[in-house]
């Protein structure tokens, strides 16, 4: 009897915190970025979204990456290799270290946050490769908000909201840190929407992404995210203005999703 | 003005044709119908005059440039080269993370994984499960409120 009452308090205390109930260890998303002009479509790379449950001797969390693969055609033009990895608690989605990884047409970047969620700091490293092979880093302490996560956090933190009672129009500002600068990125509901999509047609939440403090995704309305309007919350399709044209992002596969 | 027409047209033509054998083939399509445009226009205006020949030679490189546009848009698949470099990269990172997060990183929201395994156990299926005692040994009855504490509710947007 003891046993089960102490099951019945961990289960209390888990619903007490626990948020996350669309992303699991396991699921892997690929999408195709394009770039539209005049609604021709150019295929430039291949997205993965990928979590995978990590084991410490202490913890288990999760881990979350995110990978740009340019096709090979564009390889000898421009190749990019980017990767981008999160690793966070599996429910409150709270970053503990975050890792970007950049090859893009020969240009060579790191960053690394190693997050203190008790004091709210980030120790933060970025190295650079310069033109004769060497590279040279830079190490920063940097002070966070409670809430703020790294770009892939906040992706997969965006997917733990619950849109169903959400108004169209309503919006909600998250922190991201991002080139060790925090950044104010809201996201605008914009109502519900059906679309076709490779995985079929999928019933979305439309959502308007705009960076407060910077150029890049500037404007109202321009930079949209489609999420199915169903537990797991896919990421099915999204579209960016960029200077010329646009860009594209859709989904190709999606496997080990959660519910 | 027929001049003006067939510059277009061979400046169009040329530029169809660099796209179409570049990655950017599927843009090849835009100067093409521009020089086609353009090269009939140039014909229809001045009919009996000279220029003929540059006319066709636009027409030639447009049909050259859409005839490969055309070919790799049917057949050209968009496949990802080479990543083995890249797996390796990515594989060695993880292992160098658990590392950094074992040693480094303080981490204080320690909780299980819910995987796609875990059963949600509802406490009513809990409550059935206890056998049916008598009073005296004074079970505590958890309110209707705190039930639904257990179901894990995501955050509101």
């Amino acid at each position: 009897m003891k046993n089960v009452f102490s099951f019945l308090i961990v289960l209390v205390s888990l619903g007490l915190t626990a948020q996350n109930q669309a992303v699991a260890g396991g699921e892997k998303l690929v999408f195709t970025a394009s770039y539209n002009m005049s609604g021709i479509l150019n295929d430039l790379a291949q997205v993965t979204m990928e979590t995978n449950t990590v084991n410490t001797s202490s913890s288990t969390l999760l881990h979350l990456k995110c990978t740009a693969t340019t096709f090979s055609k564009w390889d000898s033009f421009f190749k990019i290799r980017d990767l981008y990895e999160s690793y966070v608690s599996p429910t409150s989605i709270t970053p503990y270290l975050y890792k970007r990884d950049i090859y893009e047409g020969g240009y060579v970047k790191k960053m690394e946050y190693k997050y203190d969620q008790k004091n709210h700091t980030v120790k933060s490293t970025k190295s650079k490769k310069r033109k004769d092979g060497t590279y040279w880093d830079e190490k920063k302490n940097i002070a966070i908000g409670a809430n703020t996560k790294d770009l892939v956090a906040t992706l997969y933190k965006l997917r733990t909201f619950d849109f169903s009672k959400a108004t169209p129009g309503k919006s909600k500002t998250l922190t991201v840190i991002f080139d060790n600068q925090e950044e104010q990125v809201t996201f605008t509901f914009l109502g519900t929407e059906t679309i076709n999509t490779a995985i079929g047609k999928k019933n979305c939440y439309k959502l308007a992404i705009a960076i407060n403090t910077s150029d890049v995704l500037k404007g109202t309305n321009d930079n949209l995210l489609w999420l199915t309007a169903d537990d797991n919350k896919v990421p099915v399709y999204a579209k960016f203005k960029i200077a010329v044209g646009n860009g594209e992002l859709r989904i190709k596969s999606a496997s080990g999703l959660k519910n | 003005m027929k001049k003006l027409f067939i510059i277009i047209a061979l400046i169009a033509a040329v530029l169809a044709l660099i796209l179409s054998v570049l990655p950017l083939s599927n843009l090849a399509y835009i100067p093409s119908i521009l020089a086609l445009a353009s090269g009939i226009t140039a014909l229809i205006i001045h009919k009996e005059k000279p220029g003929k020949k540059t006319i066709s030679l636009a027409f030639l490189l447009t049909v050259i440039a859409l005839c490969f546009s055309v070919y790799k848009s049917i057949f050209t698949v968009s496949e990802v080269g080479d990543t083995t470099e890249f797996e390796e990269k990515t594989a060695q990172s993880v292992e160098e993370s658990i590392e950094t997060l074992e040693n480094e990183i303080d981490i204080i929201d320690e909780e299980p994984v819910v995987t796609n395994e875990t059963e949600t156990i509802s406490i009513d299926t809990i409550t059935k499960q206890i056998p049916s005692k008598k009073p005296d040994l004074n079970v505590p009855k958890i309110p209707k409120k705190e039930e639904s504490a257990v179901e894990i509710e995501p955050e509101e947007f």
